[in-house]
């Protein structure tokens, strides 16, 4: 009886695993994204990003503070002084510069370079749900997080990369590495993710990226660091996401 | 002596047809080489002109060591530095031969009309040094059309913070910038791109003339500003490169020698590149090959025409006349002077058809370029006109040419005859 009752316990256990369904790519996007700032608050959130690039020898740094609400985020230059004020402005897929005293912003592309390794998609236009069409191609184990793999492809033109090959960790379904890819499928440069804040959307905490290390393929000793420091609600009214509004 | 260039002038009148007929193939064929070189002389030196002064190439350039192969991608290390600047600077006031000198920059972007942003390839120059390039004698006399303006003025009319700037006339129609600044449109744009040390920067600009590059490929993203401009927007006091003009064109090797060594004493390691080595200016060297190459192809057939024209005409001569040379041997001509008589009857006839081929070609050189007959080469947009230059050493080099092959070729059908002995001359036969 008591074997009948164990094996009867057994199959309902082992029925339940294997019945809990995989998550789908765009689940995986979806709670991704989030990790790295898109779409967690209505309002709108806040982040630091202080970027650090080493390139032939030489180190960089520009510190800038991202507001973000919905599709529209806005990356004020804080530091260095001689850029300060120097504004990006990402009305969904299209990106405008602006610094003080120019007459007319500037359209720019998320793919041109922003600083070093880092293109302006990079650091406030991060929706992969959104921009891009992803696939999994299967499970892998990265620096010891096991993580499924997948194949995202760009659904326009104008978003940052054409294709990436995304690592997103089972447990907590955070992407964890990423390889940039060109049309004909080279990568170009990679980029792993650390997600050592928290950022707190009306009383539920989520963990939130804190370093971002972008790699070019063909020079390693050419990186890019993008640390994200004090995420945080805000409120933040659609007029600073209006680019007619920078030059008034 | 004199005799003989008598006779031989009062023998051409003895088969006038005949001498007609070779006369006028000398004649046309001279007249078709002037034309020909007419032509190569206007293109060679348009060309010339267009490389070093409109192009601002300059006789020389000057480069950072390797910094004309990688300066494009590695601007910040191949770059002339403002302490290599004062150097390079102090060597060219103190070097006799160079004429003018220029500070240049160049690189790409973004530029943008408030809407949209398509890429640019710029080039920096002093605007100054422009007006002076623009307004050469050379340039005057070689570019019909005065330089490159397709609109509006040169840089040089306008103050410095404007920030003038040409666009190509491609890009003024993309980025709809069809009024220039004078024309009192919106003529604002942007340019944006990375600094040099990685970091986005953008500085306005006023568009204040059109230019066509002449080559389709680059007429949609050319730009042309003061130099001073692009150091703001790649954040540098460094240049790309110097042009320099010397006063004597036959020293700018040596000029370039003297440069390269006094910088390098100084610390300097730089590379100087003359204006017509190939990998400075493919263009000009890659067409004047091809006008080489054209011209010694047609110039050979020509001559080739002459000649056999030549051969034929005096071998019939000679045979016509076997019993008049056996009647000159007997009476005590010796061969060398009859086949000397043979020759001065060509010089005369080479010398008049050569005189009344200069007439002809000359004259069809000013009735084509009156005619103002527009062709439009690859790569020009708005076409050239056919214009075409004599010149007169070519005149006389080229007269010379035919005029020598007339002769070789006269003593060449006449000397197998004198060999024949006076019997035989005399009976009018030849075996």
């Amino acid at each position: 009886m008591i074997f009948k009752i164990l094996l009867f316990a057994g199959l309902i256990f082992s029925n339940a695993h294997a019945a809990a369904p995989a998550p789908s790519a765009e689940e995986l996007l979806k709670s991704s994204d989030r990790g790295r700032g898109a779409t967690v608050s209505l309002e709108g959130i806040n982040w630091i990003a202080d970027i650090v690039t080493k390139e032939n020898e030489t180190t960089n740094q520009a510190v800038y503070l991202i507001k973000c609400r919905g599709n529209d985020a806005l990356a004020e230059v804080t530091s260095p002084p001689r850029q300060k004020g120097e504004i990006i402005i990402f009305n969904d897929r299209i990106l405008w510069f602006y610094k003080p005293g120019l007459k007319k912003p500037v359209s720019i592309s998320a793919r041109q370079k922003l600083m070093g390794q880092a293109a302006n998609g990079d650091i406030a236009s991060t929706q992969y749900f959104r921009d891009y069409e992803g696939k999994i191609l299967g499970e892998e184990v990265v620096d010891g997080t096991k993580t499924y793999k997948l194949e995202l492809v760009a659904r326009a033109k104008n978003v940052t990369y054409d294709k990436i090959r995304y690592w997103i960790s089972k447990s907590q379904k955070l992407g964890v590495k990423a390889e940039y890819l060109t049309v004909s499928g080279d990568v170009f440069k990679s980029a792993t993710f650390k997600y050592g804040n928290t950022i707190k959307i009306s009383g539920t905490a989520y963990p939130f990226v804190s370093e971002m290390v972008i790699r070019d393929a063909n020079n390693a000793n050419n990186e890019t660091t993008i640390h994200y420091k004090n995420p945080s609600e805000a409120s933040h009214p659609t007029s600073i996401f209006n680019v007619n509004n920078l030059v008034r | 002596m004199r005799q003989l260039w008598f006779l031989a002038l009062r023998n051409l009148s003895r088969n006038m047809r005949r001498n007609l007929a070779t006369g006028s193939a000398i004649a046309l064929g001279f007249a078709g080489i002037l034309l020909l070189g007419g032509y190569v002389n206007r293109i060679s030196n348009y060309l010339r002109v267009y490389t070093v002064y409109v192009m601002h190439t300059g006789h020389l350039a000057l480069f950072a060591q390797d910094g004309f192969e990688k300066f494009q991608y590695k601007p910040l290390k191949y770059s002339l530095s403002h302490d290599a600047q004062l150097a390079i600077e102090k060597a060219l006031r103190e070097e006799a031969q160079v004429d003018f000198y220029e500070r240049q920059m160049s690189g790409a972007g973004l530029i943008g009309n408030g809407r949209i942003s398509v890429p640019f390839y710029a080039k920096g120059y002093e605007p100054l040094i422009d007006q002076r390039v623009q307004s050469h004698p050379e340039v005057q006399k070689w570019v019909s059309k005065g330089g490159y303006f397709a609109k509006g003025q040169g840089l040089w009319n306008y103050p410095e913070d404007l920030g003038a700037l040409a666009l190509s006339k491609g890009l003024a129609f993309t980025l709809g910038k069809k009024l220039v600044h004078d024309e009192g449109g919106d003529a604002n744009v942007q340019l944006i791109s990375g600094t040099w040390q990685g970091s986005l920067n953008a500085i306005d600009a006023e568009v204040v003339g059109h230019f066509n590059t002449g080559f389709r490929e680059t007429d949609n993203s050319a730009i042309y500003i003061d130099y001073k401009r692009l150091q703001q927007l790649y954040d540098t006091e460094s240049v790309g490169r110097y042009s320099i003009w010397v006063k004597d064109i036959f020293q700018t090797n040596k000029v370039a020698a003297r440069l390269t060594e006094k910088l390098k004493a100084a610390g300097v390691s730089v590379e100087v590149i003359a204006w017509d080595e190939e990998r400075l200016s493919p263009y000009y060297t890659g067409t004047m090959q091809f006008l080489h190459s054209l011209v010694t192809f047609i110039g050979v057939v020509l001559a080739t025409v002459i000649s056999f024209s030549v051969l034929n005409s005096t071998t019939m001569t000679v045979v016509e006349r076997l019993q008049e040379i056996g009647m000159y041997r007997s009476i005590g001509f010796r061969r060398g002077q009859v086949s000397r008589m043979f020759v001065n009857e060509s010089f005369w006839l080479a010398m008049a058809s050569l005189a009344v081929g200069a007439v002809l070609g000359y004259a069809a050189i000013s009735s084509i370029n009156a005619a103002k007959i527009i062709y439009h080469p690859p790569g020009v947009p708005d076409g050239l006109q056919l214009k075409l230059v004599a010149s007169t050493p070519f005149l006389f080099i080229s007269g010379a040419i035919i005029l020598t092959l007339t002769l070789l070729t006269t003593y060449f059908a006449v000397s197998r005859t004198m060999r024949m002995r006076v019997a035989d001359l005399l009976g009018g036969t030849r075996r």
